[in-house]
């Protein structure tokens, strides 16, 4: 059954995943080019200068790549289901709805967790070259927000779909939005050292959050 | 002989607004049931609460003996729903969506899936979004077949069918069902169809039962008497013997279950002249109308 | 069970992102703007002025007794500051006291440092270039390596990311001679060109001595400093300044400022009282006269005036109402039984501080629950299943009402 699962979300997900592998891939290699560019231009000295004095995020064009990779994924698994109550489909499958719903995010979610070691590897990868460890170490720290906020949208607009009724999903939104900033604040490296964990620590139960939505879609609550 | 589905003085509000009152029904094993009304008279809220998809907010509603708002995978997999509008995974195709069906029922029937679709003459890779409402309706039978369930329960199959496919389903369902002990519970408008396939049927009205009967009964039983208006005729009112009034101009149709020297009795009774009196013969489908009223 | 821990943590969620918006809001609907007056000693008065802007009515001048002075006669005032007005309207002193006024010696006598909270807490990657104390010329320039200290100093040259050997074990012996323990303990510095000279950079060792590293003619140059190793340093600012009076400011755990005397290392203590480094604002002013420390948040601003030796002259304090004790405050208060700060201006870093109202947190708390069972006695509360919603209020107060209100309960059968 499981197998059956990830079948539907793949054939769901699979070009979505697909090309935001490549768009990954390619922003890696812009991200190396522009480095490159920058040492040549103006020094390596100077470059790491603006790294660690004025606070320069080489990578923050990934900024806000988790958030639109876990959103895009959320959006293309559970729209087709949610649209013409395509879920009753699901839910009548002889699974329970926990189930059903833990394992479809489950897929979801580590297609998503793929995409963004790839954004972490890559960086870190490319980092190593031409930068000491010190700053591959605040690469890791200030990109953990952002990684999260991607994790947090994923589960959340899942929620948000799952919803059926058109309040909850705008209070849900309005909630998402609130919450999502808090992770996209800063304005230098390392920022969030001391206080991600607090995050971290509401975010890990994000996943049982579409359990309710799925609850209220099966009583009929709206 | 067990009832397959039993629903116990069920009823249902939308906030403060009743939609069910009291429904009391049971329908047995390998029959054919048909539930029929205007929009508005609950068939909706009751196909949902039967399928699972809401909590009634009194009463019972068992299916295959459970609670149909909190039914068990395991019973899931002895239910085929059809759900109005031919749902389907429309991002799938003919191929994939079999294959992902199969591994939930450990009876699937594959070849029930394939002897319908085949005859669409798609290719396997054929997605069902670019299919016509038709060629879905087999697909989604299909699938229901294969799964080989004891209980369907078909929610407006005919919807956005043209009458080719509206017959072949119809004919298959038919096939289908004769050669199982299958019980089925469906709604349509089609009343046409229904009645070349439906053994028992429930006609709903506001807040109450019509009529539980066979079709068959009910178009035998029912009939329409037409008067000419008069004085007197204005008096009448739908009651115990009179089910609906319809004037129609000069003309007074009167539809009762009651037979031709029952109602002269009656309306003699209320000063109606008789002279005129003629019997209107009725199609089902009028005499769903009659009973139902137009509007 | 699973359902239901899912409606949680969807209240949860939301819970916390009220708790952190809702104050907010409300305080930009509410809050009046305040800033601290800015306080000046004013060598012709002998006495304080200060000055308080407001949004609404700018500027105001003030002096020690709290009349309201003329900016004219501010500026008058405090010669030292605003000695082009002064020329300008020609009411320039020939002398102040015992000094002459002569516009180069006065711009030479004057110094300002300006150190605020959030200079305490900043990240800071710790990788730093090391600048030539003694340029070949006028100008400093950056040099082409960083360091780091671990269990020696490394230099790192960027271009090929990779640590230059000579130079490391060059300056990591010359700090051992001089005695310094690896690792060190804190690295402080100025590195920036735009200074007049380089005096490097203070490092505090693993037994807590604070050695001062420079680089001179690409040799090292290291010096075990005078500087008491009890002291709990919590940071020094470092000053190229050219009065080359000290060589910056030294903060201590226990809140204590010393200024580093040039040359010899001594310490002397600046006569602050009721000075957090974590919370205030700290300006230090020196002029030919007096040496001014001012230091203030919400509650008070306090200026204390020294000569040039660093005895105390006069002190003088403000105390505003910080906005958490006004009506407004308490109402906020009692509505809100606590609020998580993520951002605050006395840091660089984003938090999640949760603030707790106690008292008047509990008075909110205790009519959120009435509130609750007035309204859930009309609508038939399933007290038996959803009693954590009780527990929710209980502790979250308005938040949790608003929000167990809106996300209601389920089917949980």
């Amino acid at each position: 059954m499981l197998k059956s699962i990830i079948y539907k979300e793949w054939i769901k997900i699979r070009w979505a995943v697909i090309v935001s592998f490549l768009v990954v891939f390619i922003t890696l290699i812009y991200v190396q080019l522009e480095i490159r560019h920058y040492i040549e231009l103006m020094t390596a000295f100077s470059n790491w200068l603006y790294i660690i004095q004025r606070k320069m995020l080489y990578y923050e064009i990934f900024k806000y790549f988790p958030l639109i990779i876990g959103g895009v994924i959320s959006i293309l698994q559970f729209v087709p289901e949610m649209s013409k109550h395509r879920m009753r489909l699901s839910y009548h499958l002889p699974i329970s709805e926990k189930k059903l719903l833990l394992s479809m995010t489950s897929v979801g979610f580590s297609l998503l967790i793929v995409n963004l070691a790839i954004i972490v590897g890559g960086l870190v990868g490319i980092s190593y070259i031409y930068y000491p460890a010190e700053i591959v170490q605040s690469l890791l720290i200030t990109i953990l927000p952002w990684l999260l906020g991607g994790i947090g949208v994923y589960f959340l607009t899942s929620t948000i779909i799952l919803e059926p009724s058109w309040i909850y999903r705008i209070i849900l939104m309005i909630i998402t939005f609130a919450f999502m900033k808090l992770l996209f604040m800063e304005s230098g490296y390392n920022e969030y050292q001391f206080s991600i964990w607090k995050y971290l620590l509401i975010i890990v139960f994000f996943p049982l959050m579409v359990l309710f939505p799925g609850h209220r879609f099966r009583k009929g609550i709206n | 002989m067990e009832n397959v589905i039993e629903l116990k003085n069920l009823t249902h509000k939308y906030d403060d607004k009743l939609v069910l009152n009291n429904l009391n029904l049971s329908v047995k094993k390998g029959r054919i049931f048909g539930i029929l009304g205007k929009n508005g008279m609950g068939k909706t809220t009751t196909i949902n609460i039967l399928m699972g998809f809401l909590r009634p907010t009194s009463g019972v509603c068992k299916v295959l003996g459970e609670d149909s708002h909190n039914i068990s995978p395991k019973t899931r997999a002895r239910i085929g729903l059809l759900h109005e509008g031919h749902i389907a995974y429309d991002f799938m195709t003919i191929k994939q969506v079999e294959k992902f069906y199969s591994n939930f029922f450990t009876t699937w029937k594959k070849e029930y899936y394939y002897e319908l679709v085949n005859k669409l003459h798609l290719k396997e890779n054929h997605r069902i979004s670019n299919m016509s409402c038709g060629q879905r309706s087999q697909v989604v039978l299909g699938l229901i077949f294969a799964q080989d369930p004891e209980l369907m329960i078909l929610d407006d199959y005919s919807m956005g069918l043209d009458p080719g496919y509206r017959s072949l389903f119809v004919d298959y369902l038919k096939e289908f069902v004769s050669t199982s002990e299958k019980t089925v519970l469906m709604t349509s408008h089609i009343i046409q169809d229904m009645e070349k396939i439906i053994d028992d049927a429930i006609i709903m009205g506001y807040q109450k039962l019509l009529l539980h009967t066979s079709l068959k009964n009910f178009k035998k039983s029912f009939h329409c008497y037409q008067v000419p208006k008069s004085s007197s005729t204005d008096n009448l009112q739908t009651d115990n013997t009179i089910s609906n009034i319809e004037t129609i101009k000069t003309k007074i149709n009167i539809y009762s279950f009651k037979t031709i020297s029952e109602i002269k009795k009656y309306l003699k009774s209320k000063n109606v002249s008789l002279e005129t009196l003629k019997e209107i013969p009725l199609g089902l489908e009028d005499a769903f109308i009659g009973l139902t009223g137009k509007y | 069970m699973l359902n239901k821990i899912s409606r949680y943590v969807i209240i949860l969620l939301i819970i916390v992102v009220a708790a952190i918006y809702l104050p907010n809001f409300y305080w930009m609907v509410f809050q009046k703007s305040v800033r601290s007056p800015s306080i000046y000693y004013s060598p012709i008065k002998d006495d304080f002025v200060y000055r308080q802007w407001n949004r609404l009515t700018g500027s105001k001048y003030y002096d020690a007794d709290g009349n309201t002075i003329t900016d004219k006669e501010f500026r008058i005032a405090l010669p030292f500051y605003y000695y082009r007005d002064l020329a300008k309207w020609g009411e320039l002193p020939d002398s102040v006291k015992t000094i002459k006024f002569d516009h180069d010696e006065l711009r030479k006598e004057m110094q300002m440092l300006r150190i605020n909270a959030d200079d305490f807490h900043d990240p800071l990657i710790q990788l730093w270039p090391l600048i030539e104390s003694k340029p070949k010329y006028a100008k400093l320039s950056m040099p082409n390596e960083f360091f780091r200290i671990t269990d020696r100093i490394e230099f790192f040259d960027p271009d090929s990311n990779k640590v230059k050997k000579e130079m490391s074990e060059m300056f990591t012996n010359s700090m051992k001679e001089k005695g310094f323990k690896f690792p060190d303990k804190f690295i402080f510095g100025n590195p920036t060109t735009r200074k007049s000279f380089d005096e490097g950079y203070f490092i505090v060792d693993n037994d807590n001595y604070t050695y001062h590293l420079k680089k001179i003619e690409g040799k090292p140059f290291c010096v075990k400093t005078t500087i008491p190793r009890n002291l709990d340093i919590k940071r020094i600012f470092i000053y190229e300044d050219t009065r080359k009076e000290f060589y910056g400011l030294l903060f201590t755990n226990s809140n204590d400022v010393y200024l580093i005397t040039y040359n010899n290392y001594e310490l002397i203590k600046a006569p602050l009282e009721d000075y957090n480094p974590d919370k205030m604002k700290f300006v230090m002013i020196a002029d030919p006269l007096f040496r001014t420390f001012n230091f203030s948040d919400d509650e008070k601003s306090t200026s204390i005036v020294t000569d040039r030796n660093y005895n105390l002259i006069d002190k003088f304090e403000i105390s505003g109402t910080p906005k958490e004790n006004t009506i407004t405050g308490k109402i906020a208060k009692t509505i809100f039984p606590f609020k998580i700060d993520t951002y605050s201006r006395n840091t660089e870093y984003i938090n999640f501080d949760i603030k707790i109202n106690y008292l008047l947190g509990l008075i909110g708390i205790l009519i959120s629950l009435i509130i609750f069972f007035i309204i859930s006695r009309k609508k038939q509360f399933n007290y038996k299943e959803n009693w954590f919603d009780i527990v929710i209020i209980a502790l979250t107060g308005v938040y949790g009402l608003i929000t167990v209100l809106i996300i209601k309960p389920g089917y949980w059968d």
